[in-house]
């Protein structure tokens, strides 16, 4: 049953949520839109796109949208929509707050501190190979024409010169889109 | 200075404002959270806040729920971690509740939402394409861009689950040498 595989998934993206919710990207890519294919790739990157502009973590608005997409594309039913968003939010945080359960029922913080900052500095490359891979994947759906070429340089450089948040980028990929695309 | 001690309804609405107003996730909360939490309220020090903030980066999962639990517990026990999970998350999952039920009715209507879309997505690349970069340079691993070729080749060319990739890095950084502290400021 859907559900219960949609819960597992996300238990499983928990297990392995090392570095917030950019990193995840990979992960959620290849579980719901290659393996499963619950959801078409443009589906999933505007859902990505409508995630870092509403308000709260990032991972969890992702896991509400792709749990009730996933669900309701399925049964086309609103209720079951929404117990998809539940099962997935809650499925997502499992490990996540045991692990952090964990942490603050230990005393000696700093030795798991220590641990975890060693791992971390052999992660956070792989990571960004990750992610990678998610950006060259979305990138040949999204980008094939000049004007595309010419949007993602001035959207990458205004993000580098730092004078911009992040939302200001989407509204200028929306506002583009309608005036040019 | 005085220490305050919040109530339980005193967390929850603190943390559902956070979850409610920032926009950009859990690295954009860091400091809205700060100012609430240690400067406005003074329910925390400033060691107290960064040491929260350190170990929720540390270990997997999502930073800002890991904050609201590390905070809460801090603040009001095991009922005061539960009480601030809930606050950081229930406004994104109402928003996105409404915003998912609005969307799959959108895309049929206009053909403008689907040009506004073919932005979006280009906009999307350049986030996740900055995201990747700043991950790059917060790393001080002099390893990283051959570790960094390693993975996106397994993964792009190969196939190699990300699930695996994750793992095996976990498992096989216990046996390789970290040299200095890695820096997690983004």
């Amino acid at each position: 049953m859907r559900i219960i595989n949609l819960w597992w998934q996300f238990f499983l993206i928990g297990l392995v949520a090392f570095g917030g919710g950019t990193a995840i990207i990979p992960l959620m890519q290849r579980v719901f839109v290659d393996d499963q294919g619950w959801l078409s790739l443009p589906m999933f990157v505007d859902i990505i796109g409508l995630s870092q502009i509403t308000p709260g973590p990032i991972a969890i608005n992702a896991a509400t949208f792709i749990g009730y997409q996933s669900i309701y594309l399925e049964y086309a039913s609103i209720p079951l929509a929404i117990v998809g968003s539940t099962v997935a939010t809650v499925g997502v945080i499992m490990m996540p707050s045991l692990f952090m359960g964990l942490v603050l029922r230990y005393e000696q913080r700093d030795s798991i501190k220590q641990r975890m900052n060693k791992i971390l500095w052999w992660l956070r490359p792989a990571l960004v190979g990750l992610i990678g891979v998610s950006a060259v994947s979305i990138g040949e759906l999204s980008i094939d024409n000049a004007l595309q070429v010419a949007l993602f340089v001035v959207a990458f450089g205004l993000l580098l010169s730092k004078k911009i948040h992040p939302i200001g980028i989407i509204v200028i990929g929306a506002i583009s889109g309608i005036l040019l695309f | 200075m005085m220490r305050m001690k919040p109530t339980t309804k005193q967390l929850f609405t603190t943390f559902f404002k956070v979850g409610l107003f920032t926009i950009g996730g859990g690295y954009a909360m860091i400091p809205v959270i700060e100012a609430e939490l240690v400067n406005k309220q003074h329910w925390l020090t400033t060691d107290e806040f960064y040491d929260a903030v350190s170990v929720a980066q540390a270990i997997p999962g999502i930073i800002a729920v890991h904050m609201a639990m590390y905070m809460g517990y801090k603040l009001g026990g095991v009922k005061g971690a539960a009480i601030s999970m809930l606050g950081v998350i229930l406004p994104s999952f109402v928003m996105i509740l409404g915003i998912a039920s609005l969307f799959m009715q959108l895309d049929n209507i206009s053909p403008i939402v689907t040009s506004a879309f073919r932005g979006i997505r280009v906009s999307v690349v350049a986030l996740i394409v900055y995201a990747g970069y700043k991950l790059f340079l917060s790393s001080g691993n002099s390893w990283k861009l051959a570790v960094g070729i390693l993975i996106f080749s397994l993964v792009y060319f190969l196939s190699v689950n990300p699930f695996y990739v994750i793992f095996g890095v976990v498992v096989v950084s216990n046996f390789l040498p970290a040299r200095g502290q890695s820096h997690a400021n983004h």
